[in-house]
């Protein structure tokens, strides 16, 4: 090939890229091509140098400091066409995630914020002064946030479920949703089954909880006093030459003090066990809730009720497409809607609550012997008239992804995949939480329960461009919205729809707690204030 | 290769040796198709349908053997498929140039390799502004326009400045490998 040519085939080829070649152009493009070896060989390496520009943005792109929190949450595209070096970085995020490192505080006192990710809530405060910025009941704090109580009582909820009561004086550090370093005062815990693991650190010991209430008091020159009320903790002290010295299991009634150099019985211990038991009369702030429930007990017809409460009465009845006759099975509480991979339902979506938060939450039971094109979504929506992203949630069937057969959370073109595969043929019961980041909106924290424990917490970027192109979604998807059940139409077309069970649906207008979706899982119904109070 | 009929998930342990091979040659499966459908969304979907059947088909593949030959293999009849299907609308081009193109990548597969890292350091020695460019507009969710609006250009511009520094790499790639075979 001459220069000319090669300056004609280049701008052929960059005319194919672009999208902008005329059917003469073409044409001339396939002549050149056919005709010549040479212009094949430089076709296929103009074509190989975009392919691998689309790898190297892409990974540039997530390595961005303008995403810091986004290392575990591959953006959509990137996920679907990755090359080596995300892919492989994906799967090792995915599955060596790593909490963000506690970070150094810059002035003694204040509350940082070093991280995007939230790991913790304030779920209800008494008399409580803070150093820095007050924060209000239901306000969500960071991972590597200093909390500093200088007088009052506050109750954090972990998102794995672990609550902590703080008295102040007191300061606590937030390391991630499943841990906190506890500098001085007095806190109590309580840690449900689900939040088995969860661990207290301090310089003179480490507790890893077993499932139990404890409490601890930790002084200000190191020393630490833990006092078991119910089940048992694992202990970490440190021995006489600053050594981690032997885990012991403290059970109930148990109590010991660790100092900097070894461990010993604590004195007044009834007395300082008396004084952490007393009943604290706190001030909550629920929040209004808003709900849609569809419980699949009775069809009438190609409809499925829907029952909302807080929302204008009706209009939430799920439609069939196709209509069946008996799309009902037995489910995990009275019936289930069964989904053969064509039959699918939709419904109206709910407004969405002023902060736009949601939980999401339902059972699932997904055949053992699913193929992997029959992962469509098991729940999707999107809302053009609120502006909500698409929002789908299936079984993950793209091993480039994460897991095969753990749960997959899709937010516009963000998404988060479990550990746990679910083709299993038994019940499961998935909650997530969907927190928009006030302060930046496009971007959401997801977070993940899986039976009740916290499977997954990540920060997505929702960022969507071009995505009715990108997806092929379905038209009227895109011009109606609304809630699929069944499918995901933003998808565009799949071979296989979803095929398993589908029982209790819920979309409630705000993030519930882990004690609330432990209720839900439980009792099948939201729990009353009356009853978050007493418990 | 029937994408739609339902086969039982890979056995955990070949699981790992799936999640390794096909994200450690998803470029290299994206390449091949993206050489015979240049457009980027469409070739997405073919490779995730060919990411699909190639997790399907897996225990048809065997262990040792050239993984990104077989996962071609499975992407060319991908391709060939959406070929009829869609007629020209993803596949640019006949069945018989479509052929010599897929053997012409497949005879140029170490090179484009080489290649592909030799861009990396063509692409540190454009100019930062250049680079920019280049790297909005292939970005997820990226493309021309979005390119032109941050770089300050207008959309002509930016097609021709795109132009001009895909050729610019074409020919920094050709020469760093020419200097890494001469040294």
């Amino acid at each position: 090939m001459n220069d000319p040519e090669i300056l004609e085939l280049n701008a052929l080829c960059n005319g194919l890229i672009e999208g902008s070649l005329s059917d003469e152009q073409k044409r001339r493009l396939d002549s050149l091509l056919s005709g010549s070896d040479e212009a094949r060989r430089f076709y296929v390496r103009a074509m190989a140098l975009s392919a691998s520009l689309f790898d190297y943005a892409a990974e540039m792109q997530a390595d961005a400091p303008s995403a810091p929190a986004t290392r575990a949450t591959l953006p959509f595209p990137i996920a679907r066409i990755v090359g080596p070096a995300l892919a492989l970085a994906a799967a090792v995020a995915l599955a060596l995630w790593i909490p963000p490192k506690f970070a150094p505080r810059t002035e003694p006192g204040s509350a940082e914020t070093v991280g995007e990710e939230t790991v913790a809530r304030l779920t209800a405060s008494k008399d409580c002064k803070w150093i820095g910025t007050t924060p209000l009941v239901g306000e969500w704090f960071n991972a590597g946030q200093k909390l500093q109580l200088t007088e009052g009582f506050a109750e954090i909820t972990f998102d794995c479920g672990a609550q902590v009561v703080l008295e102040g004086p007191a300061s606590l550090d937030l390391h991630s949703a499943w841990s906190a370093l506890f500098h001085h005062g007095a806190l109590t815990a309580k840690v449900p089954p689900e939040a088995i693991g969860f661990r207290i650190e301090n310089p003179a010991v480490q507790i890893v909880d077993l499932g139990t209430e404890f409490s601890m008091l930790a002084e200000k020159n190191g020393a630490a006093e833990v006092f078991v009320i119910e089940g048992s903790v694992e202990a970490s002290g440190r021995d006489a030459l600053n050594q981690p010295s032997k885990t012991i299991t403290l059970k109930e009634k148990q109590a010991r003090r660790f100092a900097l150099h070894g461990e010993g019985e604590v004195a007044d211990r009834d007395q300082k066990l008396a004084k952490l038991n007393r009943k604290v009369e706190f001030q909550r702030g629920l929040g209004k809730t808003e709900y849609t429930h569809w419980g699949f007990d009775e069809a009438s017809g190609a409809i499925a009720r829907g029952r909302s409460v807080g929302f204008a009465p009706g209009g939430f009845d799920a439609t069939f497409e196709p209509a069946l006759p008996q799309p009902l099975v037995a489910g995990r509480w009275g019936n289930a809607l069964s989904f053969d991979g064509a039959f699918s339902a939709r419904a109206a979506f709910p407004p969405k609550s002023p902060s736009g938060t949601r939980t999401a939450a339902f059972w699932c039971k997904i055949p053992a012997d699913a193929a992997l094109s029959e992962s469509d979504a098991i729940i999707s929506w999107y809302s053009a008239e609120t502006g909500e992203r698409p929002v789908s949630i299936a079984w993950n069937g793209d091993p480039t992804l994460g897991a095969l057969g753990a749960l997959k959370t899709s937010l516009g073109r963000g998404l988060k995949v479990g550990s746990t595969p679910l083709r299993d043929g038994q019940w499961h019961h998935v909650a997530v939480v969907f927190a928009p980041n006030p302060d930046a909106p496009a971007r959401t924290h997801l977070k993940t329960y899986l039976d009740g424990r916290l499977e997954a917490t990540s920060f997505v970027r929702g960022a969507v461009k071009n995505w009715k192109k990108a997806g092929g979604a379905d038209a009227r998807f895109v011009a109606e919205g609304g809630l699929w059940i069944g499918r995901n139409p933003f998808q565009g077309p799949q071979p296989n729809g979803f095929r398993g069970e589908l029982d209790e649906l819920y979309l409630i207008n705000r993030a519930l707690s882990p004690r609330e979706i432990q209720h839900l899982l439980r009792k099948n119904r939201l729990p009353s204030a009356e009853m978050l109070v007493a418990q | 290769m029937n994408p739609q009929s339902p086969s039982p998930a890979p056995e955990p342990d070949r699981s790992k040796e799936l999640l390794l091979l096909i994200t450690q040659h998803q470029r290299r499966i994206f390449s091949y198709i993206y050489s015979m459908v240049p457009d980027r969304h469409d070739a997405e979907d073919l490779l995730q349908e060919t990411n699909r059947i190639i997790c399907e088909k897996f225990d048809q593949f065997t262990l040792g053997t050239d993984f990104v030959a077989w996962a071609c293999q499975v992407a060319y009849w991908q391709v060939r498929a959406a070929r009829q299907k869609f007629a020209r609308a993803k596949v640019v081009f006949d069945q018989d140039l479509m052929d010599a193109v897929a053997q012409t990548v497949e005879e140029l597969r170490p090179e484009l390799d080489l290649r592909h890292e030799a861009l990396a350091r063509c692409l540190q020695k454009l100019h930062p502004r250049d680079r920019e460019l280049v790297l909005t507009r292939y970005e997820p969710g990226g493309g021309v326009e979005e390119a032109a609006k941050r770089s300050g250009r207008s959309l002509d511009a930016a097609y021709k400045a795109l132009g001009r520094l895909r050729k610019l790499l074409l020919d920094c790639v050709s020469h760093q490998l020419d200097l890494e075979s001469a040294s």
